[in-house]
């Protein structure tokens, strides 16, 4: 009993140190509409910047805040190659995810960086006096709501405004004299911080940076954010990013379940797959597709439930 | 106020062979200048509009507003001074956010936007004042996405923004052709009245003839890119539909070649 009330902790933990990312994917997902794959590769930065300075003896905490300022001019990368030199958006996110893969083996000097001997801020944590039962899942939702905060309210400043009229109504905020190129350089830059600063956590939290830990990343949050839709509606920019918290904890919860019923970790990236697809066919078929539509959906349907 | 000098704008086909969208293109334009826009299809009505908003550069010539020189300048560059409202009601407003987030990005038309409060207390009770005097009860829907206003109210809302923060330049482009006739009327009166109150000059595309002598105090017929007529009031005030035909014709040297311009004032 207390074993599943353990697991059910660490889905807990997972989910949250997972929903920092899950906030980056809505921010660009769904506050600038841009389809950002460039999450792929700042969240293994994030981890590999963090690993690097540990391992180098740098304070645990400084360490895990220049992972979001790289992550920030990550995401400023892409942003740029879109705006700028018109690169398509999906085309400028693969092209800088592509990059960092290389730049990701230059910070870290080789593929994988244990960080079992190192100081983290979790032993931080448990320096403070902290039961280290309790020290991630403390510090994660401490991170997670101080996150929330912080983006709800930026949302709401008039850069927020001018910043989610962009992603919704390009044309306007440009005639009431906003610069669209300089919002999304900037929102996608902000959207990887985040993205980046998960990856320095979950590197701390699972005791390892890894080359690939970034693989499937962007669908994982996507999942999250549409799980979190589907729970909570986003009808206020405080009920998306809530929703992407809890889509994120949600998606946590179907992967251990997943995995209790037998898959392997290595099915994951497909179960993950599958959800997003029976997730957005069924968008489709409440916008009305039409028979042909409902009928994918309905396989798409029965492929999930397994 | 406005100075056009010159424009020239060719749009490149995919067969290769251009097609001249505006040919020395000359205009003047003072304070309180109400121009009314006719001319068919394809005539380069809107590529005036979107040539001074700035929407894409001129191949040559002068955009002068206030005796400032914006031909180089990028679009976000010119809003300061230039409202715009759009034919299709959904391209004036953020649907996803609320009716006083709309309003306070009008607000802030080519101002910095900093990081304190997008709406404060008294943006508020200004912006329930300004929706109030459009009488469509919007001043109590503060909070609501725009996306749940009906077509009208949308557009009225787009036309209180364009001119929220009292631009210089009103670019109406047919921002009553989407609406249904009566709002249609609804809205045309709410422009003439914000108009009024405002000192600013305003260009209006219009296809409708009889619109388009009835308002305003100045009208200019635009012909394969160029401007073909040009009256203002008081002769235009005696002007009849059939008139300004006419004088199309006297002007062209052709007999309407565009019977599209007569049926469209049939269907008014």
């Amino acid at each position: 009993m207390s074993s599943a009330l353990g697991a059910m902790f660490r889905v807990l933990e997972q989910g949250l140190v997972y929903a920092v990312m899950a906030v980056g994917v809505y921010f660009t997902s769904r506050v600038l509409d841009f389809p950002d794959l460039t999450v792929d590769g700042s969240f293994p930065m994030g981890a590999a910047i963090a690993g690097r300075l540990l391992i180098g003896g740098v304070n645990p905490l400084i360490a895990t805040l220049c992972a979001p300022v790289a992550g920030f001019f990550a995401g400023a990368a892409t942003g740029a190659l879109n705006t700028k030199l018109r690169i398509s958006n999906l085309l400028a996110g693969i092209l800088t995810m592509t990059a960092l893969y290389s730049v990701n083996l230059r910070i870290m000097g080789r593929s994988n960086l244990p960080l079992l001997r190192t100081g983290t801020v979790l032993t931080v944590m448990e320096d403070m006096g902290i039961s280290p039962k309790l020290s991630a899942f403390l510090l994660f939702c401490i991170v997670i709501v101080i996150l929330k905060l912080m983006v709800d309210t930026f949302l709401r400043t008039e850069f927020g405004l001018a910043l989610r009229a962009t992603g919704d109504n390009e044309l306007m905020i440009r005639s009431l004299g906003v610069n669209t190129d300089s919002m999304k350089i900037v929102g996608i830059g902000i959207a990887n911080a985040q993205v980046a600063l998960s990856g320095a956590l979950v590197a701390q939290y699972q005791g390892f940076a890894d080359i690939g830990m970034g693989v499937g990343t962007v669908v994982a949050g996507l999942a999250s954010v549409i799980i979190g839709e589907a729970i909570i509606p986003p009808k206020s920019v405080g009920m998306g990013t809530l929703g992407a918290i809890i889509g994120s904890v949600a998606y946590r919860l179907c992967v251990f379940l997943a995995l209790r019923l037998g898959f392997a970790p290595t099915d994951l990236k497909l179960v993950t797959a599958l959800l997003v697809i029976a997730a957005l066919s069924g968008k489709s078929i409440k916008s009305g597709i039409g028979a042909e539509g409902r009928k994918a959906s309905r396989h798409a349907g029965t492929e999930i439930s397994v | 106020m406005l100075e056009l000098r010159s424009l020239y704008k060719k749009f490149q086909s995919s067969a290769g062979n251009g097609r001249m969208a505006l040919k020395d293109v000359s205009l003047s334009l003072q304070p309180n200048d109400f121009v009314t826009v006719i001319g068919s299809n394809g005539a380069g009505k809107s590529t005036l509009l979107n040539a001074i908003a700035g929407v894409f550069p001129v191949d040559s010539g002068q955009v002068v507003i206030d005796g400032q020189d914006v031909t180089y300048l990028p679009e976000y560059r010119r809003a300061s001074v230039i409202g715009r409202v759009f034919q299709d009601p959904m391209q004036g407003t953020a649907g996803s956010m609320s009716i006083e987030e709309n309003m306070a990005m009008a607000l802030k038309r080519g101002l910095r936007r900093g990081l304190s409060k997008g709406v404060s207390a008294k943006d508020r009770d200004y912006f329930r004042q300004q929706l109030s005097s459009l009488g469509l009860g919007l001043e109590d829907r503060l909070l609501e996405p725009v996306k749940l206003l009906s077509g009208g109210q949308r557009q009225a809302l787009a036309l209180l923004m364009a001119t929220l923060s009292k631009p210089k330049l009103l670019l109406l482009d047919e921002h009553t052709a989407a609406l249904d006739p009566r709002t249609a009327q609804e809205i045309q009166e709410l422009t003439c009245d914000i108009v009024r109150r405002g000192s600013l000059s305003v260009l209006m595309v219009t296809h409708n003839l009889r619109l388009a002598l009835a308002v305003g105090t100045r009208t200019i017929m635009m012909h394969e890119g160029e401007i073909v007529l040009d009256v203002s009031d008081p002769e235009r005030s005696e002007m009849t539909v059939s008139d300004l035909l006419e004088r199309f014709h006297d002007a062209k040297g052709e007999r309407l070649s565009d019977d599209r311009i007569l049926l469209e004032v049939c269907t008014y």
